[in-house]
């Protein structure tokens, strides 16, 4: 049989049979010359040589020798790094901290900013946004959309949707459930390249005007979480709005939709008119809420798609003057459109991943520190292999081997650190009725940059000590020596440098946060509850919708304990907003967040109206329209003079004009710490939706009059879902504070590390030198120095060098939070003098801390018995 | 036979003659040494400590091939035959070596070379 060559390499047994077969066939041979068997025997020896040499030899030529002698390199840094359990644990305790934080943050990053859709070939798909004078990201209309699909030369496919929230019934007659929707063309799965787990998805043909019932799609998650894995589950029937429904498919696990929040059900865009017959969607030229998304044609770059939907752009522009002048189309990737859509989380993730990385240095200087510590240690062992004829490219090797393996211990245990820290990201639960989650977890992405994150590890810790160590100076080889303490000093600089800044950093987050939580939004948040309906998802049609709305704020304003109640769109700081453009004297000022509001919002809500009037009951259907408007767009739109009394144009260049009634206080609109934003309440009577938020200011606790209040919407109509029942103070707290949270929690965690890295590394190296030079203290003791005079002089060498570190960092600090934590916080001034003072100030004295110890240790040396030492 | 006759092997003849050896037949390790030195006349003396990292080297060209066997004198060996790239390879070398063989002579005797 022929083995492949690699294979055929002699073991180490064989050739030793081999050489002896040789000396018995020589001894033979010289005894037939006639030599007596010793001499011939002693004659073959002579003949071969050195034998040990000659295997030694043969084995070098063997291909497979690395293996081995990397096995034995392990073995022996096992065995090494076992014999000095303490040195091993600092280590792999630093370097799990440092790799651990990086996986949990870049697993946070991914789900924020990174993971690209779950669909075959993602890095194809491409995301068509409109854009306005008003608006880069602009949705789309029904009649563009097909006009685009059709002409363009570019895409393989253009799929278009729009999410929805919906009332799902198990049979007509049972409690219904809310659940997030997506309506989606019919080509949509065929674009995506997504195929269902479990029965089918969309065919074009299921999108079709001509439908006998409703088919949908299930995702994976609403089929485990609301329909219970029913296997059975094709073919059955839901009703969905009060519509019969048929199930046909269960999409995979990895298909989480591709709008920002997973879809719990998909339903063809034909559906709309059915389930929402208020809904225009599908003829309104001018209704504008389809998302587009396509994938392009194989070998077609961007810019080619860009040229071609630039193009598709002038020409819609001249077939329909009306709705589309002004109007183009811009391609963007997938990733670049998230990157552009929310250059926030981008800011967020870059900062994150940079403390991240700063925290994993600073283990990594904790780690060369104790190495170099330890090889100084072991130079006399290190010098004697060298001179007895070790080559130094087998030592550097040997250390590494080491180093290699303290990284692969510390990245082992960071990973279970990291998965922790991930999942009690991913246990964070929003108050709403929306499905978000966030979805970092622990995948092969994750593990990657892990293991990215420990190879850096290794070469920012193991190779400078490697080859320091083997750097020998072999005259004064075998005299202990304390080598080394010049560039470790300089490391205990660089490591206070980072942790005063990962310091100052955290702690301007984490005061953020709490300054946010302390401070009033400028609206109640105690006594509120909140509770939101959509009679639509009932049928209900328009003037059924006004009907009910006010009988339920009567019935519900007569309950004991309720003080007022008021209607409004949308919960400010809450998961949701809208926004629209607004226009003064023909010149457009870009889009503005609104909430559409009944009589008596403000009130309700306890913001203060400071000139003009409120939204109340003289606004209506037929009264001129009105708005009002905060602070901040009053100062915007008449920036020298009084806004009052003045006009605007809402939502586009031709729409109604609007005369503002009043100027309310600032509140915060979408994020507790933003800065001031424009906002504007326009009266819910002018403009009405189905979805409505009922606010309930309540005597006491707001939760007790939860139970009252569904009572009295039984009472109305039994069928009637009730979307979400959420107190203010939850919704502010769980959603409105919630990035802070993070930022607060994550960072806080990131200074945290890095002190308790920095103590750490600090007194192992303070240790280690007293231990090195407890002959010289006891010389220098002996010759009359007191033992107070040592400690400080112990104490000096340390905070010197951590003095030295603050001195260089908080500049570096500064410049990081002027850049980066200034757009993100108003409560706390990016140079907060007090965090500024404190976080030096912290450090400075866990370093005096880390420092006592070991100069405590020094003071206590015996000059007696050191100077018999040895 | 005085020692100062043998002569120690130039530097990569001795894989040339190693595989000119296997021509006739497969050997092991001991029966090629021995067969080099006396088709030499005892001129040429193979290190023997040299001779295993050779086969080594050549069987992991492909050059030859080894299989445990047994010796004329009943004692189990390992021997190596020629495979058919080390017959190609022998060919080539063997020409290789003549042409410079002839090159050296004719510098160092240029009278009979003409």
């Amino acid at each position: 049989m022929k083995l492949p060559r690699w294979v055929q390499w002699r073991t180490h047994k064989e050739l030793d049979e081999e050489i002896q077969a040789h000396l018995d066939l020589a001894t033979q041979a010289a005894i037939a010359r006639g030599l007596p068997p010793q001499e011939a025997h002693y004659a073959a020896l002579r003949e071969m040589g050195n034998t040990t040499r000659l295997k030694e030899r043969a084995r070098e030529a063997d291909p497979f020798r690395w293996i081995e002698s990397i096995v034995k390199d392990l073995r022996y840094s096992f065995r090494s790094l076992a014999r000095n359990p303490s040195f091993t644990i600092a280590a792999v305790f630093s370097l799990a901290l440092g790799i651990g934080a990086n996986s949990a943050i870049f697993s946070f990053v991914d789900y924020l900013l990174l993971r690209p859709l779950g669909v075959p070939r993602s890095s194809e798909m491409v995301r068509i946004n409109a854009t306005t004078p008003e608006s880069p990201f602009a949705p789309s209309s029904y009649r563009e959309y097909t006009q685009l699909r059709e002409q363009n030369r570019t895409l393989a496919g253009l799929a278009a949707e729009t999410d929805t929230f919906l009332a799902v019934q198990a049979q007509a007659g049972d409690l219904a459930r809310v659940a997030y929707g997506d309506f989606v063309s019919g080509d949509y799965f065929s674009v995506m390249g997504v195929q269902a787990s479990l029965g089918r998805a969309f065919k074009a043909a299921d999108d079709s005007p001509a439908m006998q019932e409703i088919p949908v799609v299930l995702s994976r998650q609403a089929w485990e979480g609301k329909f219970h894995s029913d296997p059975h589950i094709v073919g059955s029937r839901v009703r969905i709005n009060s519509q019969l429904a048929t199930i046909l498919g269960v999409l995979p696990e990895s298909f989480r939709g591709t709008l920002r929040l997973s879809p719990e059900i998909y339903l063809p865009l034909h559906a709309v008119p059915r389930l929402n017959p208020s809904f225009t969607l599908l003829t309104d030229p001018l209704d504008r809420s389809l998302t587009l998304i396509g994938r392009l044609k194989p070998g077609v770059g961007i810019s080619a798609a860009q040229a071609d939907f630039g193009t598709l752009g002038s020409i819609l522009e001249r077939a329909y003057p009306d709705t589309n002048r002004r109007r183009t189309f811009a391609v963007l990737t997938d990733r670049g459109s998230r990157f552009q859509q929310a250059p926030q989380d981008e800011m967020a993730s870059l900062g994150l991943l940079f403390l991240a990385f700063a925290v994993l240095r600073i283990a990594c200087i904790n780690v060369a520190n104790l190495l170099l510590g330890r090889n100084t240690a072991r130079a006399r062992e290190i010098a004697i292999r060298l001179s007895v004829g070790a080559s130094r490219g087998r030592l550097i090797r040997q250390l590494l081997t080491e180093s290699v393996l303290l990284a692969v211990l510390g990245t082992a245990l960071g990973l279970l650190a990291g998965r922790w820290a991930i999942d009690f990201l991913a246990s964070i639960r929003i108050p709403s009725d929306l499905p978000i989650l966030i979805e970092a977890r622990m995948d092969a992405r994750v593990l990657l940059y892990s293991l990215a994150a420990m190879v850096a590890a290794v070469l920012m810790f193991g190779v400078l000590p490697a080859f320091r160590a083997t750097r020998v100076d072999f005259a004064s080889s075998a005299k202990e020596t304390s080598a080394g303490k010049r560039p470790r000093n300089w490391l205990i600089t660089l490591q206070a440098a980072l942790s005063v800044m990962t310091l100052a950093l955290a702690a301007l987050l984490v005061k953020n946060f709490v300054l946010s939580s302390q401070a009033s939004p400028g609206f109640r948040t105690e006594n509120v509850l909140l509770m939101t309906f959509d009679p639509s998802t009932s049928g209900y049609s328009k003037a059924q919708v006004d009907v009910f709305y006010r009988q339920l704020q009567e019935r519900v304003r007569a309950l004991p304990g309720v003080r007022d109640v008021a209607l409004g769109s949308h919960v400010q700081l809450g998961p949701s907003y809208s926004s629209t453009a607004v226009n003064r004297d023909g010149e457009n000022l870009g889009y503005v967040v609104f909430n559409k509001v009944g009589p008596g919002f403000f009130d309700t809500m306890a913001t203060p109206i400071l000139r003009g009037r409120a939204i109340d009951d003289r606004d209506t259907e037929k009264s001129p329209r009105v708005i009002v408007v905060n602070e901040t767009l009053g100062r915007r739109l008449y920036p020298n003079g009084r806004a009052v009394g003045r006009h605007v144009r809402m939502y586009s260049e031709t729409g109604p004009m609007a005369e503002i009634v009043g100027v309310a206080r600032d509140t915060k609109v979408t994020d507790a710490s933003e800065p001031p934003k424009s906002y504007m309440y326009i009266p819910n009577a002018q403009d009405s939706q189905p979805r409505m938020t009922l606010f309930i200011h309540t005597n006491a606790d707001p939760a007790a009059i939860a139970g009252p209040a569904r009572a009295e919407v039984k009472a109305l109509d039994p069928n009637l879902l009730v979307f979400d029942i959420r107190t203010m103070r939850d919704v502010f707290e769980g959603y409105g504070l919630l990035a802070l949270r993070i930022a607060a929690e994550t960072t806080g965690a990131m200074g945290a590390i890095a002190l308790a890295l920095s103590a750490l590394g600090l007194y192992a190296v303070m240790a280690f030198m007293v231990s090195r030079r407890t002959r010289e203290i006891g010389i220098r003791m002996a010759l009359g120095a007191t033992s107070g005079e040592v400690q400080r002089e112990v104490l000096r060498t340390g905070l010197k060098a951590t003095a030295l570190g603050i001195v260089l960092g908080l500049p570096s600090a500064l410049v990081v939070s002027h850049y980066y934590v200034a757009g993100i916080t108003t409560y706390v001034k990016p140079n907060d003098p007090a965090i500024f003072i404190c976080a030096p100030l912290l450090l400075a004295l866990v370093a005096l801390t880390a420092c006592w110890a070991p100069a405590r240790r020094a003071s206590k040396v015996d000059p007696a018995i050191t100077l018999r030492y040895e | 036979m005085a020692d100062s006759e043998k002569v120690q092997l130039l530097q990569g003849t001795l894989d040339l003659l190693v595989l000119q050896t296997l021509v006739f037949g497969p050997n092991h390790g001991h029966g090629i040494a021995t067969a080099i030195q006396q088709t030499s006349e005892d001129v040429l003396l193979v290190d023997h400590g040299s001779l295993y990292p050779a086969l080594q080297r050549l069987e992991r060209a492909g050059l030859i091939s080894s299989e445990w066997g047994t010796s004329d004198n009943n004692r189990r060996a390992r021997f190596y035959k020629l495979t058919r790239t080390g017959r190609t390879r022998l060919v080539s070398e063997t020409s290789k070596w003549e042409t410079m063989v002839r090159a050296v002579s004719r510098i160092l005797k240029p009278e009979q070379a003409s």
